[in-house]
């Protein structure tokens, strides 16, 4: 909200710079966003917290730096220009009094409207608003005086002699001030004359009945509308205007007549009218809550030791009315619909003491441990991300909401996605099923950018229905792609597929996952005999291997990405990380390479099995040192070197003992896969 | 025979000196180390010596040793050319190094663990809860009324949940802070604890530099016997200083939240310019990272915790922007957009 400095020097005495009235402010909780010069004056934006509407206003915010900084504040005191008086003839129907507990008007005749003298005319333009005549001036002038929304209505434009706040009819609607046609529903509060609404109670008046240069009487209105019933019209409409912003966070209904008054004398004032009649219709005012106040107890919240009289002092500033000393009972002023509870006092006396003169104390420590099974599965993924940043995977955070388009590309079905009820966009409209659209999208994203060497994962929350349950659960997705800068792909071999292959069995080697299994399986996303599923036991919770080109297609990714997905929940339970201390070998190895070629058909799981069966328990370890096809290859078959490390936990291996070994696993390889020993 | 190890040693130390073949220096390798050399002779005399000196001459000959297999191995590099000092091969030392392939965590990630280990080594417990939240636990346990205007600055995504406008009790929507974590742990657990709880949260913002849909907040609780405003202070004070530095000053302005009562923004001292006044303060010197309070007697009512008995203060700040604070990142949508050329750099 715009303050003008200049003004604010009409209600508050202070001769100090604006910086330093700026500086107040914002240390008293209303920050000053930018400090302004314009022609002659400083204006401040100040952003007033939702809680305090009485400082939407000049008057407010003098207040405010008043009890701040201790300085006199003056209250402009409104006198209505002719005596109270009941216009005769004229009526005021509250048919909804819980909306509208308090209304009231007045009466102005023979006015002349006209442009505004200058003094008021730049108060106007100082906040940023455009003058427009004397009348809507003057309105806005005491809006932003006191904070009080008036709305000055075309008298001659009523039909009737009586003022009707009801709610809207069904079917009804009105043109308003701004020129747009808008329906009406019946929760909605309207004033209205003998025939049709003329105003939207609160928000903004109608066209028919606004104040025009032909205007010469005028219906002044000034009155308390519910909050929430403005509030929920305002949304409704999707209008907020200077009036309902103040109406929705609580008006001060102890400045409705004295607000009417001070702007009905302007208008006699500046545009020569005469004043009429006054009129009111309202309910009892509830006298305001006696809050208590425990000085031991605010001093206990605060860590502070505050006397009683500095607490009164603070208090009595912001125009509370305070008895008793060591327990207090407070009255706050009728603009502090805000503080009804202890709790809000004590705010109130921390603020105005200020936070910058309550020193640190260093708290007693409480020392907390984290739920066993949360502490699990957070020591769990920590140690994956760890696992899989060392093996050359950067994570990436991808966005949780997705939209339908990009699900399409990946063939997702459409059963149990959560939809959005209010997206802001169509990128918004799903909540992710799976992690696999959002990182492929990220590698997309840098193969675009010539990016091209990449390992991604991300670990992280996909969301689906489930017998009517929202859910979330920790996912993790792994993408590799690897291509030399403007050079095709050259990963015929598999060389990616072994790769993430790879990272997979370290993170479950780091993770300790028990009888973790990857076997072939087929997927819709996943390129025929270039996928495998992940499995603990008999539970398959992932997947791995080539994405389908024509998926891959759809992001803009030329050339095999290799991706995994897999249920980080399940696979964090099958997970035990502790370690025990496995003695060290005391006897040296030995090793023998085998070279042989071998059709196609064998896989490389059954020779590894063969041989672990027939080395027994000499068989420490077998690798393989390469594979081969090609032209010195018979079709059909593929050359393998492999290499077996040979080891006693009991003695030093002889080489006889090594030799027939290697004789008896030679010859099983030969025989039993009709392999060629090289 | 002391006498004698001296001797031994000068006209040993000689002899691999004046070696000045290979060959020459085994002779004298030969002569003084091999199992019938001079060194051997004088272990197998030994136990004519006395006894009370036996031990000191036994050192001597061992010193003698280690000595002469030091100082033939020298001599053996030189006469060699290899002097151990320099490769003999041409080998060019500013070729760029193998770079291990690492990969790293991304920002977002490494932010939060920085920030809630600070928190950690002050005993807090590191929390987390669902994304998928009800309005009970969002907005009414941490008193934000339906129809106020505070509910403003929480504007939500909800989900499409089957009869949405009258089943509120089976409205779900995505949290839009990471508060409603404070509302579960205080309903399962008893006072004292102190917490911190990171994690996604959703607004519906549009786009641009400095706003996104989806990001990261770090929320932190105390609630215990006697816990102060001038602990919360602390507390922040204490964080600022070790997660910004020991310079770093901080500042208590009055705010509001709901949920709090007395609230507070907090700001530390500009991290660019020291509190000199930049671009990125607005000449302020200040940068605004929290809002935190003491918990407002309402939310303690909603989850059944006395707040006669009880007080507790409460924090919260955004990864992101603190992220974007400390590493001078300049648009948020970097951080989703897992550019490897950005990830890489952290």
């Amino acid at each position: 909200m715009k303050i003008s400095y200049g003004w604010l020097r009409d209600y508050v005495n202070t001769k100090v710079s604006p910086e330093t009235v700026a500086g107040w402010l914002t240390m008293a909780g209303h920050e000053v966003s930018l400090i302004e010069q314009k022609s002659g004056d400083t204006v401040f934006d100040i952003e007033v917290t939702p809680n305090r509407p009485d400082c939407l206003s000049h008057i407010g915010i003098a207040r405010e730096i008043s009890a701040a900084a201790r300085k006199p504040f003056r209250f402009v005191h409104a006198k209505p220009s002719r005596p109270r008086q009941e216009k005769k003839g004229f009526k005021i129907v509250r048919e909804n009094k819980l909306l509208c507990p308090f209304y009231s008007m007045r009466i102005l005749r023979d006015v002349k409207v006209s442009p505004s003298p200058k003094w008021l005319a730049k108060k106007i333009s100082s906040i940023g608003l455009n003058p427009i005549n004397n009348i809507v001036d003057i309105t806005n002038f005491v809006l932003f005086e006191t904070g009080h929304p008036l709305h000055a209505f075309d008298l001659d434009k009523l039909s009737g002699s009586e003022i009707i706040i009801r709610n809207a009819h069904a079917g009804e609607s009105i043109v308003t001030v701004d020129n747009v046609g808008r329906k009406l529903t019946p929760d909605m509060l309207v004033i209205a004359d003998r025939l049709k609404p003329v105003a939207i109670a609160g928000v903004m008046g109608g066209k028919d009945s606004a104040i025009t240069g032909q205007t010469k009487n005028i219906l002044l209105e000034s009155a308390y509308f519910n909050p929430i019933a403005i509030r929920r019209t305002s949304r409704a409409l999707g209008l907020s205007t200077d009036s309902s912003y103040r109406f929705e966070r609580g008006t001060d209904r102890g400045n409705i007549v004295a607000s009417l008054n001070r702007a009905a004398s302007l208008v006699c004032d500046i545009a020569k009218a005469d004043a009429g009649g006054f009129l009111e219709s309202a309910d009892r005012v509830q006298p305001p809550a006696v809050i208590s106040l425990r000085v031991p107890y605010l001093n206990k919240i605060l860590g502070t030791s505050l006397k009683p009289v500095e607490i009164r002092q603070i208090l009595v500033r912001l125009g509370y009315r305070v008895k008793g000393s060591s327990a207090m009972e407070v009255v706050p002023p009728s603009y502090r619909g805000d503080t009804t509870r202890e709790a809000d006092l004590i705010e109130e006396v921390a603020r105005i003491y200020g936070y910058d003169r309550i020193h640190a104390v260093p708290a007693s420590i409480i020392t907390t441990c984290q739920d066993d099974d949360l502490k699990d599965f957070l020591a769990k993924r920590n140690m994956a991300k760890e696992a899989l940043v060392s093996s050359g995977f950067n994570e990436v955070v991808s966005y949780s909401l997705v939209s339908k388009d990009l699900l399409k590309d990946m063939l997702w079905a459409d059963e149990g996605l959560i939809e959005i009820k209010n997206p802001l966009s169509k990128e918004q409209e799903i909540m992710r099923p799976s992690l696999l659209p959002g990182i492929i999208k990220a590698v997309a994203y840098n193969t675009s950018r010539q990016v091209y060497d990449i390992q991604l994962f991300e670990l992280s929350n996909i969301y689906f229905k489930d017998n009517k349950q929202y859910r979330e659960e920790p996912y993790l997705a792994l993408a590799l792609y690897s291509k030399e800068h403007g050079s095709n792909q050259k990963d015929i071999s598999g060389q990616g597929f072994l790769q993430l292959k790879g990272a997979i069995l370290n993170l479950a080697e780091t993770l300790g996952v028990k009888n973790l299994k990857l076997e072939k399986t087929t997927s819709n996303t996943l390129c025929e005999g270039r996928s495998i599923a992940v499995l603990s036991g008999s539970e398959m919770f992932g997947s791995m291997g080539r994405l389908k080109d024509n998926i891959a297609d759809a992001f803009g990714i030329t050339g095999s990405l290799f991706v995994a997905e897999i249920n980080f929940r399940q696979l964090a339970l099958s997970a035990h990380p502790e370690r025990y201390y496995k003695p060290l070998p005391r006897f040296p190895y030995a090793y023998r390479d085998i070279s042989f070629a071998i059709g196609d058909m064998v896989e490389y799981k059954e020779i590894e099995a063969l041989i672990k069966r027939i080395g027994s328990h000499l068989v420490e370890e077998i690798e393989l040192l390469s594979e081969y096809r090609g032209k010195q290859i018979e079709e059909g078959k593929r050359s393998l070197a492999i290499r077996i490390i040979f080891r006693s936990k009991d003695k030093t291996l002889t080489e006889e003992e090594i030799g027939s070994a290697d004789a008896a696993i030679r010859s099983g390889i030969e025989k039993t896969f009709n392999a060629v020993l090289r | 025979m002391k006498e004698r190890l001296k001797e031994i040693e000068i006209q040993a130390i000689s002899e691999i000196d004046a070696a000045s073949t290979q060959q020459a220096l085994e002779g004298v390798r030969t002569k003084y180390l091999s199992r019938k050399g001079i060194l051997s002779q004088l272990y197998k005399e030994l136990g004519s010596v006395d006894e009370q000196d036996r031990p000191a001459i036994g050192q001597g000959i061992n010193r003698l040793k280690s000595i002469f297999e030091q100082d033939i191995k020298q001599r053996m590099h030189e006469l060699s050319g290899d002097t151990g000092s320099t490769e003999s091969e041409a080998f060019d030392v500013t070729m760029p190094g193998l770079w291990p392939d690492i990969g790293k965590k991304h920002l977002i990630t490494r932010t939060i663990d920085d920030i809630c280990g600070v928190f950690s080594r002050m005993g807090f417990a590191i929390i987390e809860g669902p994304e998928i939240e009800t309005e009970f636990n969002n907005f009414e346990a941490l008193n934000i009324p339906l129809d106020h205007p505070s509910r403003d600055t929480f504007d939500t995504f909800y989900l499409n949940t089957e009869n949405f406008e009258t089943d509120p009790q089976k409205r779900r929507l995505l949290r839009s802070h990471t508060s409603p974590v404070q509302i579960r742990y205080m309903q399962a657990h008893k006072p004292p604890f102190s917490i911190v709880v990171p994690g996604k949260v959703f607004r519906p913002d549009a786009t641009d530099a400095s706003h996104s849909f989806m990001f990261h907040q770090i929320e932190g609780l105390v609630v215990g016997d006697g816990i102060t405003f001038a602990n919360l202070k602390w507390a922040l004070f204490e964080f600022a200083r070790q997660y910004f530095g020991e310079a770093t000053k901080v500042r208590f302005r009055p705010h509001f939240f709901p949920f709090t009562e007395p609230s507070a923004e907090v700001d530390v001292s500009c991290i660019i310019c020291q509190g000199q006044g930049c671009r990125v303060c607005s000449q302020s010197g200040w940068l605004e990272i929290l809002g935190a309070g003491m918990v407002d007697p309402n939310v303690f009512k909603k989850v059944n915790i006395d707040a006669e008995k009880y007080s507790g203060l409460a924090f919260g700040m955004g990864v992101e922007r603190i992220a974007m604070l400390r590493y001078g990142i300049d648009d948020i949508r970097l951080f989703y957009e897992n550019d490897l050329r950005f990830l890489r750099q952290f």
